[in-house]
């Protein structure tokens, strides 16, 4: 009798475990869909990694204070130091951005596999991130094309400032994409922003003309016509 | 009606594949109203006797009836009191939080506890130290507060297993009129102990115990011959018994 | 009243009165005020570090206390023989279990709710706002705590405190790496080293779930849904573990 009661409280026990699977499923999933899902790292800390990283954060900011001369070697270093943080904590967006900024001018591909890695690890990444991205794009790789996209992501954003919008139709003009920066310079000067209405009108005009210039799209050509007679 | 009855109880202890038999085909009947002596050598199997009566452990075979309620029934345990060999109580308590937490789990109601814990203090004269923590309490101390616990839900019978062991001569006094007092209360009193002189002055009826089984039993005043005292009574006994054997 | 909170009182009455317990709590409460000093050094995110350093030395501190507290409730009554005398009085085993645990759990939590007072105090002193924010990982913690007293009691019904108190560290180890199991089964070529990687993913506590300091500490929304899930699986598998201690428990003897 004693051993039947111990044998149906182990089958429950069991049977409890058993149930726990589906409930680590479903748990798994919540995580996923709130971004906050475990990843795989080469050295956990026990539930500890962000104190981790919090502690390589020092280690880190005081070695960029010692940088003599930044170099390409330097940024290297930094920009390892800084993946080991945000392996650590996916979640440290102002890890992502002092890196990605600090290595920008001398190891720029680094500086957006940084901010590719924040956009990646984040569903709630702020406007800042793409943003940085977009500029590192465009001023230290001279890659438009990415760099419209960058904005482009930025400026979807909730609550994200309107001049994003425009430097996106900006790297899109200067990626040789005239059709598309068109189309965008278009949509800001029949948008409600009254700043970037005034600079829509003056760019459109010059995309227009550049395009009047260039291109041998007939299409095109016509439609930048019309718009240069609509607005002057 | 009887407080206490075994039928052939038997525990075997296996420890590293050896076989030990603690105690072997026990029949025991103790009448009620009595102090009742358990009997026997180091080793004879009275602590196994009581742990086996109270369900510390297991029997290996055979059965026993508490106050006409076999072993095993929860229920025998509102009407027995226990104070274990060599006691020891948690050190931080002091008496009255271990009598409270004892009388807690008897779920005595909140009055009449306190007004129990205030008696059984004064009984075994501890009602001075109660706020001291036991593990300032001497041995004689700790034996007064070990008996109190046991009476806390006014049991029909205690077990004492060496109540009087490692104690001076004052502290056995003591603890002698407190188990007089408790047999005067009306309750049993089941008592193991090697020291014949204090059992010859306290016990009503005796058991012996050598090696597991039991070779005498009876009234004290039926079994000792006049001017005998327990002690010649005793080494006889187990003399006896060795030579039958042999 | 009832005789397993008799026996609970009971624990906790003992193990407030252990100097151990406070210096533990002060420790860690004086670590999150110094954590308050760093600021020079952390670049604009001290705020992060602070949430972060407080919750992580409550974690360490609950994790400390509650395999400390749970491993040593039942094996101190065995080796100092309490046992036998409330045995001996109408206890049944599983009170006598349940107890222990509660006892041990309202000892740990009741740590950790100092503790969290404390932390959330000085957060507010530090940035002039009630962080409550911080309450959701503060809960989990706490139910982490639940099932490493489990877990330390079922350990503490086979072996000695000492023993009960590393496996159960052992178990905190492995239960914050568990999560990892399935991306290295992945790999694994071998099936036998894929089903003893997947029994022990589910065997194991996945104490990885009850870890939402990281996302607390960036202000990030922690979904009460998870929360309220977490608990539960706590709540299940500390359910399973004092099942199994209580089967064990039954077979003792006390002698
Ligand atoms: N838990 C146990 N495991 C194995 N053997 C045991 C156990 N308890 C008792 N024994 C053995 O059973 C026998 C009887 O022991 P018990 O303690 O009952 O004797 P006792 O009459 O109470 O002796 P004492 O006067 O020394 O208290 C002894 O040989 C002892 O070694
Ligand atoms: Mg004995």
């Amino acid at each position: 009798m004693k051993s039947a009661k111990a044998s149906i409280q182990i089958i429950i026990a069991i049977m409890l475990l058993v149930g726990l699977m589906p409930l680590g499923n479903t748990l798994n999933n919540i995580k996923e869909d709130a971004g906050l899902a475990d990843r795989f790292i080469q050295r956990p800390a026990l539930g500890f990694d962000n104190i981790a990283a919090d502690i390589l954060w020092i280690k880190t900011i005081q070695y960029m204070a010692g940088i003599k001369k930044a170099d390409v070697k330097s940024s290297n270093i930094t920009y390892e130091m800084f993946e080991r943080i945000t392996d650590l904590d996916p979640l440290f967006t102002g890890a992502y951005t002092l890196g990605g900024l600090a290595i920008a001018h001398k190891t720029p591909a680094k500086s957006l596999i940084l901010f590719d890695k924040a956009i990646a690890h984040n569903l709630n990444i702020g406007w800042r991130i793409p943003m940085f991205a977009g500029v590192v794009s465009m001023h230290n790789m001279k890659d438009y094309d990415k760099s419209a996209k960058y904005f482009a992501l930025a400026s979807e954003v909730k609550d994200s400032p309107f001049f994003l919008k425009r430097m996106q139709a900006l790297a899109k003009a200067r990626s040789g994409d005239l059709g598309t920066a068109l189309i965008l310079w278009e949509r800001l000067y029949n948008s409600s922003d009254s700043a970037s209405v005034q600079i829509a009108k003056r760019e459109l005009v010059r995309v227009a003309a550049e395009i009047l210039k260039t291109s041998t799209n007939n299409k095109l050509r016509n439609k930048a016509d019309r718009i240069i007679k609509e607005i002057l | 009606m009887l407080a206490v009855k075994t039928e052939r109880l038997t525990k075997i202890y296996k420890t590293d594949g050896k076989e030990i038999k603690a105690i072997q085909d026990l029949n025991l009947e103790v009448t009620p109203n009595q102090i009742y002596g358990f009997l026997g050598p180091n080793g004879a199997g009275k602590t196994t006797t009581i742990n086996v009566l109270l369900g510390l452990t297991a029997p290996t075979t055979g059965t026993a009836w508490i106050l006409e309620k076999q072993i095993g029934d929860i229920e025998i345990k509102q009407k027995i009191g226990f104070l274990p060999q060599s006691p020891y109580f948690y050190e931080s308590f002091s008496s009255v939080e271990l009598l409270n937490f004892y009388g807690k789990i008897f779920k005595i109601p909140r009055k009449e506890r306190y007004k129990k814990i205030e008696e059984l203090l004064d009984m075994v004269g501890l009602t001075d130290s109660r706020k001291i923590p036991l593990r300032k309490f001497s041995r004689g101390m700790l034996q007064r507060i070990g008996i109190a616990q046991t009476l806390i839900n006014d049991p029909d019978l205690v077990f004492f297993d060496e109540p009087i062991a490692g104690l001076d001569p004052v502290g056995r006094k003591e603890v002698m009129d407190t188990i007089l007092n408790i047999k005067k209360q009306g309750r049993t009193v089941f008592f193991c102990s090697h020291v014949l002189h204090d059992v010859e002055m306290l016990c009503d009826s005796i058991g012996v115990l050598d090696k597991g089984q039991l070779i005498v039993s009876g009234k004290l005043k039926d079994l000792l011959k006049p001017k005998e005292s327990l002690e010649e009574y005793f080494l006889k006994s187990i003399e006896k018994k060795g030579g039958e054997k042999a | 009243m009832n005789i397993i909170l008799t026996i609970a009182q009971g624990v906790y009455q003992r193990i407030i009165k252990s100097r151990i317990l406070y210096v533990i709590v002060v420790f860690c409460l004086f670590a999150i005020a110094y954590s308050t000093l760093y600021s020079a050094v952390t670049a604009g995110e001290e705020t992060k570090l602070m949430k972060d350093i407080g919750l992580a030395g409550i974690a360490v501190a609950a994790m400390l206390i509650s395999i400390m507290v749970g491993s040593t409730a039942i094996p101190a009554e065995i080796e100092s023989r309490t046992i036998q005398t409330l045995i001996s009085k109408p206890v049944k085993k599983h009170e006598f279990i349940l107890g222990q645990f509660l006892g041990s759990v309202y000892v740990s939590l009741l740590s950790i709710a100092i503790m969290s007072v404390g932390f959330i105090i000085i957060l507010a002193i530090k940035t002039h706002a009630l962080n409550l924010i911080m309450l959701k990982p503060l809960i989990l913690i706490c139910f982490e705590a639940i099932v490493l007293v489990a877990v330390s009691v079922l350990f503490s019904t086979i072996c000695s405190s000492m023993v009960s108190s590393i496996l159960a560290i052992v178990v905190y180890i492995a239960g914050h790496l568990s999560y990892q199991i399935p991306f290295l089964v992945e790999r694994a070529g071998n099936v036998v080293t894929k089903f003893i990687g997947l029994f022990l993913y589910y065997a194991l506590p996945n104490l990885q779930y009850f870890n939402v300091k990281a996302p607390a500490a960036h202000g990030i929304c922690i979904p009460w849904g998870l929360v309220f899930g977490v608990i539960l699986y706590g709540a299940i598998y500390t359910a399973v573990m004092l099942l199994v201690s209580l089967v064990i428990f039954k077979n003792k003897d006390f002698a």
